[in-house]
């Protein structure tokens, strides 16, 4: 996202506190977020475009770093990759799915993705979030549309432990001031 | 709170649906001659049973699918649920 005002600048301070800290949140600011509809053979046909299959099982993200497929509904996948590659990847699935009923559409300005990493970030999210966290149900290779804080968001747990916050922008001050006040007791790290 | 087994999802909790109702009254098939008791009937009147209810729900906060919940007003017991377009399942006796 390159806008003069991202959603988070009027809240991010980095810093640290004196003593440990267990909790670590950044703002993921440069993410390219493409939505996309499509059933049936559209489906087989991103597949063949992205070189993976699409995940089809619920709550399931298939792809490595930050390019990923996230399954968001029977027929609705977000697809996330390098902000600079967006555009790319918005022509590569509209060349694919040429004469298919389909939409692929450019969505990064719609979300902020707040990052919440540490030791203690599982905790903190739990805190808001009704989902079953337990590594055993929801870890790497999991996606799930949820509420943290009553906030909606997409929940995208991360190699390393920690989560992706995908959360609509007007959202993404309340949702990291939420995130402040609900890790305050672990020890805050902010990064830039 | 209820514990409801979204179709497409899994079990969710509550706060994540939306309630949207009765399911499966149906708009009065010719609309021009259909009388006002019928209308009044379609808009106004539900059957808000002390029992099974088949009502609908939406996923508001995950798929953001409606689908439909067989619930027990009383006991707030989920029977089934299913999606749009599947078989109604039976009512429990
Ligand atoms: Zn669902």
């Amino acid at each position: 996202m390159t806008d003069e005002c991202a959603p988070l600048d009027n809240v991010l301070r980095p810093g640290a506190p004196s003593g440990p800290s267990g909790v670590a949140l950044s703002d993921r600011r440069f993410v390219g977020q493409i939505n996309l509809r499509g059933r049936g053979e559209a489906v087989t046909a991103v597949g063949a475009a992205l070189g993976y299959a699409l995940p089809v099982e619920a709550n399931t993200t298939v792809g490595s770093g930050v390019s990923r497929a996230c399954w968001l509904g029977p027929d609705e996948w977000l697809l996330i990759c390098e902000d600079d590659q967006r555009a790319e990847l918005k022509k590569r699935l509209d060349d694919a799915l040429a004469g298919h009923a389909y939409a692929a559409t450019d969505v990064t300005d719609s979300r902020a993705v707040l990052r919440i990493a540490g030791a203690c970030a599982r905790p903190v999210l739990a805190k808001g979030c009704p989902l079953d966290l337990s590594a055993r149900s929801f870890g790497v290779g999991h996606v799930a549309q949820s509420l943290v804080g009553r906030a909606q968001a997409m929940i995208l747990p991360i190699e390393g432990g920690g989560y992706d916050l995908f959360v609509a922008r007007s959202f993404a001050g309340y949702l990291w001031t939420w995130l402040l006040d609900a890790g305050a007791e672990y020890g805050i790290r902010v990064q830039t | 709170m209820l514990l409801i087994p979204c179709p497409y999802c899994g079990e969710r909790t509550e706060s994540e649906f939306r309630y949207g109702g009765e399911a499966h009254f149906r708009r009065p098939e010719n609309h021009l001659e259909a009388t006002d008791e019928a209308w009044a009937d379609y808009l106004f009147m539900r059957k808000n049973p002390k029992g099974w209810h088949r009502e609908r729900w939406m996923h508001i906060a995950g798929c953001k699918r409606w689908f439909y919940v067989v619930r027990h007003t009383v006991t707030h017991r989920i029977s089934s649920v299913y999606k749009v377009g599947d078989p109604l399942p039976d009512l429990p006796s």
